[in-house]
């Protein structure tokens, strides 16, 4: 399957994800009662084939946060951020210092309640967009490999798509970006719905 | 054919044979011509099955991704745990090794989400490994297996040996 996107396609993908970044931007900035920036660097469709080549290092150590997805669609969302960001952002919002490198069950819950609000926040988006309703489960976050992490994600035996959707963002804190990877994977083959949804709504 | 290390020339205890280490991905197996160090990379559900043969100094490694093949993806046998196995011996064959000397590590199957239960694609693709090597008389001598932890995997074909290396920074010989 092509992933070839015509220009309108792919503004209104970069769009989707720039309007849930604002969403999660204004959440975020409310709840540390002070002002988080978003960035939105991109918005692609990837085929699980070449997930693993986001990161460069499959045995890097990242926070994954993974969330099932219920309603019009079915499928899973995980949201990767490499260890060294996630503890700087659970420290920003759990507040706490020290120099430890591992995350604390406080700081993981942190982390976990990061990606739900960004997951909430695109998903929104991307009903308004596509006409869907879109409901996400608890967050369950685990800190390994990012390979492992990637190819639990890809290997279901019940698996019928071979497309993701990655939404970049980097969450900027103290002037350094923290990079967090978004990736939406349907449990079906609903991508190409989702394009012709893009490709004709008035936009 | 290549000559195999003796004892002396075996690496010191921890370390791996010099020179570059060749990875065995997702899906594939690799049965190299002489001793060389071979690896699996980051494995979560998938199970990477290592065969060693001592009397003849060669070995193996398959990358298993799933149990059992879907009935539309019949071209990829080193992805399913039994046609996987059952390739990687023939290939061992080919290179001299001996199916009644061969012995197994097993490495992998984490389940990495979700409430642990036996339907996960890593619980199962243990099983379908266990299952299929004691069909074929191939006892597994070392395992580090199951749990919610990636792992990546060395194996050095000459000397037999496996070390297993998780996300905390930890290596173990098994």
């Amino acid at each position: 399957m092509s992933l070839e996107l015509s220009e309108l396609q792919r503004s209104a993908l970069a769009e989707m994800g720039n309007i849930g970044a604002a969403h999660a931007a204004t959440a975020l900035s409310q709840m540390l009662k002070r002002r988080i920036d978003l960035r939105v660097p991109e918005v692609r469709l990837v085929s699980l084939d070449t997930l693993h080549t986001i990161l460069e290092d499959p045995e890097t150590p990242v926070a994954a946060i993974l969330l099932r997805l219920f309603g019009s669609v079915t499928g899973r969302v995980v949201l990767m951020i490499p260890r060294d960001g996630a503890i700087r952002l659970a420290r920003l919002l759990t507040e706490t210092g020290g120099l430890h490198t591992d995350l604390s069950e406080m700081e993981l819950s942190a982390v976990s309640e990061v990606g739900n609000i960004l997951t909430g926040s695109y998903l929104g988006a991307a009903s308004r967009f596509l006409n869907l309703t879109l409901i996400q489960s608890t967050p369950q976050t685990v800190v390994d490999m990012a390979g492992s992490v990637y190819q639990s994600l890809i290997t279901d035996v019940a698996l019928e798509t071979d497309m993701a959707l990655l939404i970049e963002t980097d969450i900027r804190e103290a002037h350094t970006d923290i990079r967090v990877h978004f990736i939406l994977v349907p449990d079906h083959d609903v991508i190409p719905k989702f394009l012709d949804a893009l490709g004709v709504g008035d936009l | 054919m290549e000559t195999s290390p003796g004892p002396g020339q075996t690496p010191s205890p921890g370390e791996p044979l010099p020179g570059e280490a060749h990875e065995v991905l997702m899906g594939e197996l690799h049965v190299p011509p002489g001793p060389r160090l071979l690896l699996c990379r980051s494995l979560g559900s998938c199970v990477a099955v290592a065969l060693h043969d001592p009397a003849t100094s060669t070995g193996g490694m398959a990358h298993v991704v799933l149990p059992i093949a879907p009935p539309s993806d019949a071209p990829r046998p080193a992805k399913y745990a039994p046609t996987a196995i059952e390739h990687l011996v023939a290939q061992l064959e080919k290179a001299g090794a001996r199916r009644e000397t061969l012995t197994a590590r097993v490495t992998g199957g984490s389940q990495m989400f979700g409430d642990p239960s036996p339907d996960a694609t890593g619980p199962r693709n243990i099983l379908a490994v266990q299952k299929k090597l004691s069909e074929m008389n191939i006892p597994i001598t070392g395992a580090h297996v199951g749990g919610r932890r990636g792992r990546t995997v060395e194996f050095d074909t000459g000397s037999g040996r496996v070390w297993v290396r998780t996300a905390d920074g930890k290596r173990t010989e098994i």
